[in-house]
């Protein structure tokens, strides 16, 4: 579907946007009408917000029960059970900076991933550029991890565990971690929208990730053999860049993982956000 | 003034093998086409297609009010759908000039969760309303819904009618250039609806362009000036609603009186005619009376039969009904046989406009024998002797009243 706006006419009061709706799935103004449907984004990630947790009895709080337990167990299994080395750090701070990155993965990945179905009603309803809906998932999860990475530091105050220098590359590691989440949820959104194959796959895939990732041990208990595979996941390298940065635990950068990370990332982003805006126009055929 | 949509040659295709069905919506379905396709014969996949519209093209002034006029699954919402960007189109090409906003169904973008005042911001913001907009028409919305007192209320907790009425006044409010209604007017108490006509004509009326989808053909004459009448998913070309209207009821007749003799266990209706001298069957003339005539065949002997007609609007409302048996006891037992019932309704009885006669057969608690399948529908003329100054108004109601005025001075 294309529109070509083009304002016309001389006098103002005659000025009116034209509009031409034909088959191609090109919208050489898709951008710009992204800009204007910015108050519709801002809205959307307002009601998500207010919306999920009405109802509950202790509301917000949930966004600090869900990461404390979830650091308790891993750090109860992994340390305390299994005994993992730690590389000197405190084994909670070690897991928190795994749960930090991945929660935030899974849950805004789900999210975005469903985020056209989840807004059936509007999208066959209503026009607008149907990128806004993945991309204010990820808005939305972001207030988790502000939430989270408040808790990280008081944790980290306990523990007298404060960050070092480093930590002035998290933004990087933040910045990579949803670009990497977009390029992911772009292509899962369309794909789901079309087989509801991937409604049930991915859940299987986030759990699986959370052991496959360095969420509740450290990158380095892997042995040297499997360590180059391992690394192939590019979570792996978006974590051991948070803890890289948070832990300062004199451990070298996680070059490799990494490089691998930044290289997925820029390899589906952009195909992902084109295939995603190309396939929007059919979405309401197939929902 | 240049017009407000130019549609030209709109298709609409649907792949029904590949959208809907349990294998098509799969991985396994699509891969399985792929290696299907890879074959050489990959030609029989047409036979899945769907038309929902076929070579559409039409034009709208602007200030227009227009009706989409077809039975279900003639391509109307589809179209809808096309013309407000939600879909698109297969091939052809549409030029819509100036800000358009579609109210496809009440409550479009509204939460459940949140409450009156949210929602009024959400919706605002779904259908194309900007938020410095939404508050200034704030007072307005409210005021029109009149749902001051739950504004802060969660809108699952409001009453249908209270939700509509916020719904529509969300919408209403909108100040598009082009505004797209699906039928939302069927839903509302009476007298928002009234009131929502009100504001509709005053929308039309500030240069505003309509179009218009309803079942109510009712609705749809009071909104319109021009209507499309579409079938299977062609349009024929645009005219006044009224002759619109006149031919989408003509062909749901010609349908219906195709499909006598009507067949139940105890009884056949065989023929049915409403008739007035030579004039043909659509349209009559108030001012005279209107044979009927109702064929049955009873099957087996019943003794609580009531045979019988309705007068209904077009909408479905009953304006009168006149059974057999109404009289007289006696006249409910029928013994087996072929039978003509005939009577007339008298003139000056309705009003100038379409109508429903509806033959009516049940025995009483027990079964109702035809329901709705028994219809024809006919049309009275304007009346001749009415004061020219109110013809616009014809018609007012359905009942023909002449309260013999007398005027007398004090």
């Amino acid at each position: 579907m294309a529109y070509l706006i083009a304002e016309e006419g001389r006098s103002t009061d005659d000025k009116q946007t034209v509009i031409e709706i034909t088959a191609d799935a090109q919208n050489p103004a898709y951008w710009r009408d992204v800009w204007e449907h910015r108050e519709l984004f801002q809205l959307l990630v307002w009601r998500d917000l207010v919306v999920r947790y009405k109802q509950t009895l202790i509301g917000f709080s949930w966004s600090v029960i869900r990461p404390l337990t979830m650091m308790i167990v891993f750090t109860i299994v992994f340390g305390g059970f299994a005994k993992l080395p730690s590389n000197d750090t405190p084994y909670a701070l070690l897991v928190f900076t795994g749960l930090l990155p991945w929660m935030f993965f899974a849950t805004t990945f789900s999210e975005a991933a469903n985020s056209v179905i989840a807004n059936t009603p509007i999208v066959s309803k209503v026009y607008f550029p149907k990128i806004i809906l993945p991309f204010s998932s990820i808005i939305v999860g972001t207030v988790d991890f502000v939430i989270s990475f408040c808790l990280y530091f008081l944790l980290a105050v306990y523990f007298k565990h404060p960050p070092g220098w480093n930590v002035m590359f998290l933004p990087v590691c933040i910045i990579l971690l949803c670009l990497f989440v977009m390029a992911c949820g772009t292509w899962v959104a369309v794909l789901n929208v079309r087989y509801r194959d991937f409604r049930y796959l991915l859940p299987v895939v986030l759990q699986l990730g959370a052991y496959m990732s360095p969420v509740g041990y450290a990158s380095s208990v892997v042995p040297g053999k499997w360590g180059i595979i391992f690394a192939l996941n590019p979570m792996v390298g978006i974590i051991d860049g948070f803890r890289w940065s948070l832990l300062d635990a004199g451990t070298p950068f996680p070059t490799f993982s990494f490089a691998v990370a930044v290289g997925f990332t820029v390899v589906c982003l952009i195909p992902g956000v084109r295939y995603f805006t190309r396939s929007e126009s059919r979405f309401c055929d197939d929902l | 003034m240049k017009k407000a949509i130019i549609a030209e040659g709109i298709s609409k295709r649907f792949q029904i093998g590949r959208v809907s069905g349990t294998e098509s919506g799969s991985l396994r379905g699509s891969i399985g086409r792929m290696i299907q396709s890879l074959r050489p014969s990959a030609e029989d996949d047409e036979t899945t297609d769907f038309w929902a519209l076929k070579d559409i093209s039409f034009d709208v002034e602007p200030g227009e009010r227009m009706a989409l006029i077809g039975r279900n699954g003639s391509g109307k919402s589809t179209l809808l759908k096309v013309l407000s960007r939600v879909m698109a189109p297969t091939t052809g090409k549409i030029s819509v000039r100036g800000r358009l906003s579609s109210l496809l169904e009440v409550g479009t973008g509204f939460h459940p969760e949140l409450t009156g005042r949210e929602n009024i911001f959400l919706s605002g913001a779904v259908l194309g309303m900007k938020q410095s907009e939404v508050k200034r028409r704030f007072d307005e919305i409210v005021d029109f819904s009149e749902i001051e007192k739950f504004l802060d209320t969660p809108v699952k907790r409001y009453s249908s009618g209270m939700y509509v009425r916020l719904a529509f006044g969300v919408a209403a409010h909108l100040e598009p250039d082009i505004l797209i209604l699906d039928e939302v007017m069927a839903v509302g108490d009476s007298g928002f609806q009234a009131k929502s006509q009100k504001k509709l004509d005053a929308l039309a009326h500030e240069g505003r362009t309509v179009l218009f989808v309803s079942h109510s053909m009712a609705a749809v004459r009071g909104v319109c000036d021009t209507a499309l009448l579409l079938e299977s998913g062609r349009a024929g070309p645009k005219q006044a609603v009224e002759s619109a209207v006149r031919k989408y009821l003509n062909t749901t007749i010609k349908r219906r009186t195709a499909s006598l003799p009507i067949v139940t266990d105890d009884i056949i209706l065989v023929d049915m005619n409403i008739r007035q001298g030579s004039r043909d069957l659509m349209e009559f003339l108030g001012e005279d009376s209107i044979e009927i005539s109702i064929e049955i065949d009873v099957l087996t002997p019943l003794d609580d039969l009531r045979v019988g007609f309705y007068i209904k609007t077009i909408d479905g409302h009953v304006i009168a009904r006149a059974l057999f048996n109404d009289w007289d006891p006696e006249k409910s037992r029928f013994p087996a046989g072929h039978f003509v019932l005939e009577g007339v309704v008298p003139a000056n009885l309705l009003v100038h406009g379409e109508y429903i006669f509806e033959v009516h057969a049940s025995r009483f608690g027990i079964c109702d024998y035809f329901g709705e399948a028994g219809q024809l529908s006919f049309r009275l003329a304007e009346a001749k002797e009415y004061n020219r100054r109110h013809k616009g108004e014809q018609p007012f109601g359905y009942v023909h009243l002449d309260p013999n005025w007398q005027m007398r001075r004090l």
